[in-house]
C-alpha cells in the first residue's frame, strides 16, 4: 500500500500518454476476453452433446432404417434403450421461418429423459395423434400456447395424400431441455402419426437414438454396430452424438481455430506497448530511482515499485477490458450460434477474467524484465551527478 | 513548402533509430492487426472464389419452386423433359440443348475418415461434362454411362484421401475411382461424380435434384426465366448460377466475415490509440529538433506533415510485416468448409492492408502532429 502513491505519482506523470496505454491494454483485453470466451464456449458447447448417446442412420441417403431394427438394437450389449427421432421439416407461415418438429416415440421419451418429455406426455400424443408438444423456448419463439393450432408447411409433399400442409394442436409446454440437447429441435410430435400419414414408400423406416450405460465404450459400440449391419439391405452409420457435433463443428469455418491466435496477437500488441512504456518511463526516472536507493530503498523495493508500476494499469485494464468483453462477447457468440451444432453460452466467466489477470501479471512481468535490468546496473553517484 | 516538408521529414527518419523502441512498437501494433485483418481475409477471399468459379453468369440452375438449395431440390423426369425445350438454352455439336439434370447425394463419411460430416456424391447426364466446360479428367478417364463408377473430384481426393482405384461404399455396393477431375476450383472439386441415371437407380431415387444449363449467351436468361414462370406445367424456379453461388455463400460466410471486421476493428483502435501514444513520445522526442527547425525558419505544416509521414511510414512498414506474415502462415494454405479451397492473400489484400494502415497512421498522428506543429520555438529552444 505504501507503494501506492508513488505509482499514482508515475501514473500522473504523464496522464495522457498513461490514459492512452491504458485505453490499448482494456482494447486489447476485450479482443482477449472475447476470443479466448469465444473458444472455451465452442468447446463446452461441444463437450455438452453427450458421449452415451447414440445416433444410428443409414450410411446413404434416400432411404431409413427399418423400424423392426429397433429390436436388434436394443438387445445389443449396453443398449439400456432405442428410441425413434424423425425430424419433419418445414415452414411455418412464411417460407422463410424454417422449423423442425422432431416426432418421437414412447421408448424415446422412456430412453432420453434429457429431453424432460415424461410417460403422461407421451400418454397425451398418443391420446391426440396430431398433437405437438413445445419446449418453454420454442413456445416463446413461435408464440403459442396449449390448445392453439399450428400449421407447418413441408417444401415438398411428405404425406400420401400429397399434401404440403400440417395441422397441428399444440398440447402443451414442457421444461426446456438439459443442455447438449441441441442436436434436435424441440417440438415434438407423434412419430406414429405421422409414420401412418407419410407416403407408403417412406413408411416403417426411421433415424434411431440409443441410450447406453457406458461413454467409454460408445466408439466401440457404434462399430460393432457398422460392422454388423455392413452388408444389410440399409448399411448403418452410427456415431456418438458428441462426434456427430464435433465432425459438424470442424467441416464449417467457425472462429473455433483461429480465435486463440487472434487474443495472442491482441496480447503481443499490448505486451510491446506496455514494454516500450515501462523502458522509456524507468529511463526518463533514472535519477528518481537513484534518490529513493539512496533514501534506503533496497532493489527489491525499487523492483516491486517498478513491477506496480506495470502491473496496476495491466489489471485494471485486463478487468475492464473482459467486463466490455462480456458485453460484446454475448452478442457475438449469439451470432457464432447460427453457424455451430449447439447453445453457445455467454462465453466470459470468471474463469476467464481470471485468465486474463494472470496474463496481465505475466505483461507486467515481461515488461519490466529489461528496465530492471537497466535499474540494477545502474551506478548511483553517476546518475546521482546528472552524468 | 515541400521543399520544408522534405527537409523536416528526412531530419525526422534520420533520428528513428534514436527512437527505435517507439518506432518498433508502432509496426508491432500495425503487423498484428494487418496480419489477424489479412488472415481473415485469405479465407473469404478463398471461399468466395471457390463459390465463384462455379457461379458462371453463362450458366443457370433449375430448382423445385419451394428450394432454397439443391438440398431441399426435386425435379420430376416431366419437367426435366420440358425444360429441354425451354428458349436461351445453348446447344451442342449434335443440336441436343446442353442441359443436365443432375442429382446431389449426401452420405455419411466412410469409417476412419475425421473432421467431415458427409460426403457428396453427384449424378450428371450425358450432357454434364458438355455444360461444365472447365471439367477436366486429370487422371484415369471418366466414369462409363451405365457403370459403377466414379470420378472424384481433386480437392475432395486431397482431403478425403481418395485415389484411383479406391472402392467408395455408395447404395448398392462399393464402386472404384476410375478418374480425379478438376472443375476450374470449384466447389464441385469436393464431389465425387457419377452417372446419373446408375447412381438414381441403386439409390431407389426417383427424381431428379437440379438441372444445370449452358445458357446461349448470359444475355438469354431473362428470356428464359419468362418461359418457366410462364409454364403452368413447371413447379420450377430458374436461377443464374452466379447468383445461386454467390447466396449460397453469403449465408455460409456472413458471421466469419462479420467477425473479421469486428476483430479488426477492434484490433485497429487498439493500434490506434497505440499510435497516438507513441507519436506523443515521438514528438516529445523531437521537441528541441522542431523547436531548432521552427526557429531557423521552418513552418508549424512542414512539422504537421512530418510526423505525420513519419507515422504513416511506420504503419506502413508494419503492414507489410503484418502482410509477409500472413502470405507466409496462409497463402496457399487447403482448407475445407463447404468444399475444398485454397487460401488467398492476393494482392487486392495486401493493398487493402496497406489501406488500412496508412488509415490507422493517419488518425493516430494527427493530434501529436498538430501538437507538434504548435510547439512554440522559444519553449523549444528552452530545452535545448
Amino acid at each position: 500500500m505504501k507503494y501506492l502513491p508513488l505509482v499514482w505519482a508515475a501514473f500522473r506523470r504523464r496522464t495522457t500518454e498513461s490514459l492512452l496505454t491504458l485505453v490499448v491494454v482494456t482494447i486489447g483485453f476485450t479482443l482477449f476476453g472475447t476470443m479466448v470466451g469465444l473458444k472455451v464456449a465452442y468447446e463446452n458447447a461441444l463437450n455438452a452433446n453427450r458421449l452415451d448417446r447414440l445416433l444410428v442412420l443409414e450410411r446413404f441417403c434416400c432411404t431409413m432404417l427399418t423400424l423392426g431394427l429397433r429390436e436388434q438394437l436394443t438387445s445389443l450389449p449396453g443398449v439400456v434403450g432405442a428410441g425413434i427421432i424423425q425430424p419433419l421439416y418445414g415452414y411455418h407461415q412464411e417460407p422463410s421461418q424454417e422449423i423442425g418438429i422432431t416426432m418421437v416415440d414412447e421408448p424415446m421419451v422412456i430412453a432420453l429423459p434429457e429431453l424432460r418429455l415424461t410417460v403422461d406426455h407421451w400418454k397425451q400424443l398418443a391420446a391426440t395423434p396430431t398433437g405437438l408438444f413445445f419446449s418453454r423456448k420454442e413456445a416463446r419463439k413461435w408464440n403459442v400456447k396449449p390448445g392453439d393450432t399450428f400449421f407447418v408447411n413441408t417444401r415438398r409433399p411428405v404425406r400420401e395424400d400429397g399434401a404440403t400442409a400440417w395441422q397441428f394442436t399444440v398440447l402443451g409446454i414442457v421444461d426446456d431441455p438439459a443442455e447438449g440437447s441441441e442436436w434436435t429441435s424441440h417440438i415434438y410430435g407423434n412419430f406414429n402419426y405421422y409414420d401412418a400419414v407419410r407416403s407408403p414408400e417412406r413408411r416403417g423406416r426411421a433415424i434411431f437414438l440409443l441410450a447406453i450405460d457406458d461413454p467409454a465404450k460408445a466408439s466401440q459400440t457404434c462399430q460393432s454396430i457398422d460392422r454388423r449391419y455392413a452388408n444389410s439391405p440399409t448399411p448403418t452409420y452410427c456415431v456418438p452424438l458428441r462426434e456427430d457435433a464435433r465432425s459438424i463443428a470442424d467441416s464449417v469455418i467457425t472462429m473455433r481455430e483461429t480465435s486463440l491466435g487472434i487474443a495472442a496477437a491482441g496480447i503481443f500488441m499490448v505486451l510491446f506497448l506496455c514494454g516500450n512504456s515501462m523502458a522509456e518511463s524507468v529511463r526518463e526516472r533514472l535519477p528518481e530511482f537513484a534518490v529513493l536507493k539512496t533514501l534506503g530503498f533496497g532493489d527489491r523495493a525499487v523492483a516491486a515499485l517498478v513491477f506496480l508500476e506495470a502491473a496496476l494499469p495491466s489489471a485494471v485494464g485486463a478487468v475492464a477490458g473482459t467486463i466490455i468483453a462480456a458485453v460484446l462477447g454475448s452478442h457475438v457468440a449469439e451470432l457464432a450460434s447460427e453457424d455451430f451444432p449447439g447453445r453457445l453460452d455467454s462465453p466470459v466467466s470468471p474463469m476467464i477474467v481470471a485468465i486474463a489477470l494472470v496474463a496481465a501479471v505475466a505483461i507486467a512481468l515481461f515488461s519490466v524484465a529489461v528496465p530492471l535490468r537497466r535499474l540494477k546496473a545502474m551506478d548511483l553517484a553517476t546518475v546521482l551527478a546528472g552524468r | 513548402m515541400l521543399r520544408q516538408i522534405f527537409t523536416v521529414t528526412a531530419l525526422g527518419f534520420s533520428t528513428i533509430s534514436q527512437r527505435r523502441g517507439t518506432s518498433i512498437v508502432i509496426v508491432v501494433g500495425v503487423a498484428c492487426v494487418v496480419a489477424v485483418l489479412l488472415s481473415m481475409l485469405s479465407v473469404n477471399a478463398g471461399n468466395s472464389r471457390m463459390y465463384r468459379a462455379a457461379g458462371n453468369e453463362s450458366r443457370a440452375i433449375v430448382l423445385s419452386k419451394e428450394a432454397t438449395s439443391e438440398g431441399g431440390s426435386a425435379i420430376p423426369r416431366e419437367s426435366v423433359a420440358t425444360l429441354l425445350n425451354a428458349p436461351g438454352i445453348a446447344k451442342g455439336r449434335d443440336g441436343a440443348p446442353l442441359a443436365d439434370a443432375q442429382v446431389r447425394m449426401v452420405f455419411m463419411p466412410p469409417p476412419g475418415l475425421t473432421g467431415v460430416d458427409s460426403i457428396e456424391v453427384r449424378g450428371i447426364g450425358p450432357a454434364g461434362v458438355a455444360v461444365r466446360e472447365e471439367l477436366r479428367i486429370e487422371s484415369g478417364r471418366m466414369f462409363r454411362t451405365g457403370a459403377h463408377e466414379l470420378i472424384v473430384g481433386a480437392g475432395a481426393s486431397r482431403k478425403f484421401g481418395m485415389k484411383l482405384g479406391d472402392r467408395v461404399l455408395v447404395p448398392g455396393g462399393s464402386w472404384p475411382i476410375v478418374g480425379i477431375f478438376s472443375n476450374g476450383g470449384d466447389r464441385s472439386e469436393t464431389e465425387l461424380f457419377a452417372d446419373a441415371e446408375t447412381l438414381m437407380s441403386a439409390a431407389r431415387h426417383e427424381t431428379f435434384g437440379s438441372m444445370l444449363l449452358k445458357l446461349e449467351s448470359p444475355e438469354s436468361f431473362g428470356e428464359l426465366e419468362r418461359w418457366v414462370v410462364a409454364n403452368p406445367s413447371l413447379s420450377v424456379k430458374v436461377a443464374r448460377m452466379s447468383d445461386y453461388m454467390r447466396g449460397l455463400n453469403a449465408r455460409r460466410m456472413q458471421f466469419f466475415r462479420s467477425m473479421t471486421y469486428l476483430i479488426s476493428g477492434i484490433m485497429a483502435l487498439g493500434a490506434l490509440f497505440g499510435a497516438v501514444k507513441i507519436m506523443y513520445a515521438a514528438v516529445r522526442a523531437r521537441t528541441k529538433e522542431i523547436g531548432t527547425l521552427r526557429a531557423m525558419g521552418f513552418g508549424s505544416g512542414a512539422v504537421v506533415a512530418s510526423v505525420l509521414l513519419e507515422a504513416v511510414a511506420l504503419a506502413l512498414a508494419g503492414a507489410a510485416l503484418g502482410a509477409l506474415i500472413a502470405w507466409l502462415l496462409f497463402d496457399g494454405r487447403e482448407v475445407f468448409s463447404g468444399g475444398v479451397f485454397r487460401l488467398q492473400v492476393s494482392l487486392p489484400l495486401v493493398l487493402l492492408g496497406l489501406a488500412w494502415a496508412a488509415g490507422i497512421a493517419l488518425l493516430g498522428g494527427i493530434v501529436p502532429a498538430f501538437r507538434a506543429g504548435r510547439i512554440p520555438a522559444a519553449q523549444a529552444l528552452r530545452a535545448v
